[in-house]
């Protein structure tokens, strides 16, 4: 009889010591609600293909209690206002060229913003579109704006990736990249890639540092599927983003 | 003369095709081409979105797959739903170029593949609950397909005004963000696309005039049609009859704060893009967050404004990468349309931190409100605010409260546990208690004694002065029980009613068996008790003393009931004596 007591109050022990441990755990959601929106990205947390999820969480939190992410994610690059001094006259996609490249933005030497278009307001605004080029190159994610007041440049405003350094020779075709990273994935063999329209590289930053991906369109056969747009790796095939063409 | 007369004849001449040309009503920029194809509730397969994909942007008929070719409409002899279609389309179109002065998805008339009546293969499935749009690249076609719905109803996808205007935003956000596009980035194109799905709708409903479109109790709801078709012909009602709602995403399981971002249900362009479109909501009507008191009140500007800054955000290509950045390049083209410091900053700044986007105070008035150079298409500045439009919002149906949880599973886990727990120590205190007193009371010294052989009836034992015996109630039966304790040999008859064994000489014992147990000191005067079970043939007892008692081996500490079957001896230890118990028989 006494033994069957120790039995129970061991039993209810170890029930109390396991509801203890799960109130003092924190609840799958306290990530989120703990979390500062504006932190700048950490480590990430899920596999996903956006760096929103990279908040860092304010909680200390096991290593080990984080999932395995096999995939890097990605990394764009964060927006910022340069002001341009003595605001210099700008009324042309030349002299809004010149008066980016008098900044020192820290690109690199084979980095940088180039002027493409430009739009006008009815307030006397102007916006001068530059992209960011890498040995030619785009930069997913990395595009700023020349803003020009009453025919004055007054700021540069956007995002850029400095002191890249990379091979811009890929290792693999568009169609080898995909092929290969899809066999990673285990999806199998007869499965042929066809791709549609012209794959272009670019230069894509994860937070493992930039890659050389290429930004391929294609369709997987035997069983036919809908068309997908891929950001593969070119050296490393692995794919960084995939989503649908089609936009519901 | 003749010379003359010529020379002004040649001369008006000249001048003829100018006449004519100047004394024809001059019309306005042709509208983009619209290619209708009513496909009459078939399949598109992958095979031929493939096909429609890689059109080039400005392609002829030749380009256009067979199959899709002999099933093309216009708005003369479409009928049905690709005729609604059509008229949806050419709405939105006409929205985008009139208020806003931007010709088709593109902004430079880009021709556009209209697709109705179908469903698509979607997932490996044919989908018939859907719209979509489709571009690979600046170069190639802009398709919009409006899917069925069901085949048999008449309700209609197209007739989603702000569905189809969605799919056509779909367009004007590609065409000016370009393909770069990660999780928040896509779920800013999905928000931006209810945006301009609804405003569209409500400058429909307004009369069209973008200055004037009121806001309606149903303002904010996406869909409607669509939840109406997925109720009566997929036994799938949606949650207040609508896909969702700008001004209240949560229950529709969208978020409605940036938090909400890191949870895996949230991670999906759609059920984030509430984060971005609730402030739009906010900035036309006004009002607070449905869900969480922040304390933060926006004062409405309208449809007109409202959507004009997000206009400007995307139409200027203000750089952004993630939701918080967007929300200030919006910002930004609050102030740089209606000046730094100005309501409209305010209310934009207001909307934003309701939702996680933007904190802390709005920026100062630091440059007077921008005047435009060109008065004519100004948008803003001479408009009066829409103050008197929003409708009352107390038509609005009750939203589901959505409180918070105070307490986690686990912590609720532990108090219940510690509540269940209290009550069975409560329960086992009053039991005992309760059983304690039973027994104190039908053992006390001067409760009569029971039946015993040689006494037979209840006899009383104990002084003169006991008490008079209580009613008891008849036992049912028991068993005749041979009792051996050292030399001493007698019968006790057992029933359900405890028999205390014990130094007492009140006992009622047979003598021969009471003089036998008072002679040993490591008795108590009631050390045990024992009873019969004739029911299930068991031998109860229950030990009285602290010295303990031992039963077929077993020690039984005091306050300690066992049982044991009664079909073979019982031997009990009980202080230094042994008693052999065996059951004779039954009785009666």
């Amino acid at each position: 009889m006494r033994n069957t007591r120790k039995v129970q109050l061991i039993v209810l022990a170890g029930i109390l010591t396991l509801g203890l441990w799960w109130w003092l755990s924190p609840a799958p959601d306290d990530d989120s609600s703990n979390q500062d929106p504006q932190s700048p990205p950490q480590e990430s947390t899920e596999p996903t293909a956006d760096g929103s999820e990279n908040k860092a969480p304010d909680l200390p939190a096991p290593d080990e209690d984080k999932p395995v992410t096999t995939v890097p994610q990605a990394q764009p690059p964060t927006v910022r206002e340069v002001p341009i001094d003595d605001a210099p006259a700008v009324s042309n996609p030349e002299q809004a060229q010149d008066v980016v490249d008098e900044l020192d933005l820290g690109l690199g030497p084979d980095s940088e913003l180039v002027v493409g278009d430009a739009t006008s307001d009815d307030y006397g605004n102007s916006y001068y579109q530059l992209e960011q080029r890498y040995k030619g190159l785009p930069v997913f994610g990395a595009q700023a704006l020349l803003e020009v007041a009453h025919g004055q440049a007054q700021v540069l405003n956007g995002a850029w990736i400095e002191q890249i350094e990379l091979d811009i020779e890929p290792t693999h075709s568009a169609n080898e990249a995909l092929r290969l990273a899809l066999d990673r994935r285990g999806v199998p063999a007869e499965r042929t890639v066809a791709e549609l329209g012209t794959p272009t590289l670019l230069v894509f930053v994860t937070d493992l540092g930039p890659t050389l991906s290429w930004r391929v369109t294609a369709s997987l056969n035997n069983p036919d599927s809908a068309p997908q747009r891929y950001l593969v790796d070119a050296h490393d095939p692995v794919i960084y983003l995939q989503e649908a063409v089609f936009q519901r | 003369m003749t010379e003359a007369r010529s020379l002004p004849t040649r001369q008006w001449r000249q001048l003829l095709p100018l006449l004519i040309w100047l004394a024809l009503p001059q019309s306005a920029p042709a509208a983009p081409r619209i290619d209708a194809f009513d496909y009459n509730t078939k399949c598109l397969s992958d095979r031929l979105q493939e096909a429609l994909a890689t059109m080039p942007r400005d392609y002829s008929s030749n380009h256009l797959p067979s199959r899709l070719r002999s099933t093309q409409v216009n708005d003369q002899n479409a009928e049905g739903k690709a005729a609604n279609a059509i008229e949806s389309l050419q709405l939105i179109e006409t929205f985008f170029a009139d208020e806003l002065g931007w010709s088709s998805v593109d902004g430079e008339s880009a021709p556009m593949v209209l697709l109705a009546n179908l469903s698509a293969k979607m997932d490996g499935s044919c989908d018939s609950m859907n719209a979509f749009y489709m571009n690979i690249g600046p170069d190639t076609a802009h398709v919009i397909a409006i899917l069925q719905g069901h085949r048999q109803a008449s309700e209609d996808l197209a007739h989603d005004i702000d569905v189809v205007g969605h799919e056509f935003t779909h367009g004007f956000f590609k065409s000016t963000q370009g393909e770069d596009q990660t999780l928040e980035k896509g779920a800013i194109n999905e928000g931006v696309a209810d945006m301009f799905g609804v405003t569209v709708r409500a400058w429909h409903e307004s009369g069209r005039d973008l200055a004037n479109t009121r806001v309606r109790e149903d303002s904010f709801r996406v869909g409607r049609t669509f939840a109406l078709v997925a109720d009566r012909y997929y036994d799938a009602p949606m949650y207040q009859g609508a896909m969702r709602d700008l001004s209240n995403p949560f229950p529709w399981d969208t978020a409605d704060h940036y938090d909400l971002g890191n949870q895996r249900e949230f991670q999906e362009v759609h059920a984030l893009s509430g984060v971005v479109s609730l402030p739009f909501a906010l900035m036309v009507k006004g009002g607070r967050h449905p869900r969480l008191d922040q304390g933060i009140e926006v004062q409405g500007i309208g449809f007109d404004k409202a959507i004009r800054i997000i206009f400007y955000t995307l139409k200027h290509r203000l750089p952004y990468n993630t939701m918080p950045e967007f929300a200030a390049a919006v910002s930004r083209a609050a102030a740089r349309i209606h000046g730094d410091g100005s309501p409209e900053v305010q209310t934009v700044h207001d909307a934003f931190a309701t939702v996680g986007l933007l904190d802390g105070a709005a920026p100062s008035a630091s440059n007077p409100a921008p005047t435009p150079s060109d008065p004519d298409p100004a948008p803003e500045a001479d408009q009066e605010p829409p103050a008197a439009d929003p409708a009352p919002q107390t038509d609005m149906p009750p939203e589901p409260e959505q409180p918070a949880p105070w307490l986690g599973p686990g912590q609720i886990f532990v108090v219940l546990l510690g509540v269940f727990l209290l009550a069975l120590l409560i329960a086992g205190t009053v039991l005992k208690a309760f059983r304690r007193n039973q027994i104190r009371r039908a053992y006390q010294l001067d409760q009569p004694a029971r039946p015993f052989v040689g006494q037979p009836g209840p006899a009383r034992v104990g002084s003169a002065e006991a008490p008079p015996e209580p009613t008891r109630r008849i036992s049912a039966g028991g068993c005749v029980t041979e009792v051996i304790a050292g030399t001493t040999r007698v019968t006790l008859m057992l029933d359900d009613r405890p028999l205390v064994l014990g130094r007492g000489s009140e006992l009622p014992l047979p003598t021969p068996l009471r003089q036998c147990l008072s002679e040993d000191p490591f008795l108590a005067r009631a050390h045990c008790e024992l009873w019969y079970q004739p029911d299930s043939n068991h031998l109860y007892l229950r030990c009285l003393s602290e010295n303990g008692v031992q039963m077929n081996g077993q020690n039984v500490a005091k306050g300690d009931k066992v049982k044991t079957d009664f079909s073979s001896p019982v031997t009990l230890r009980a202080g230094h004596t042994t008693l052999t118990l065996t059951r004779k028989g039954l009785w009666p």
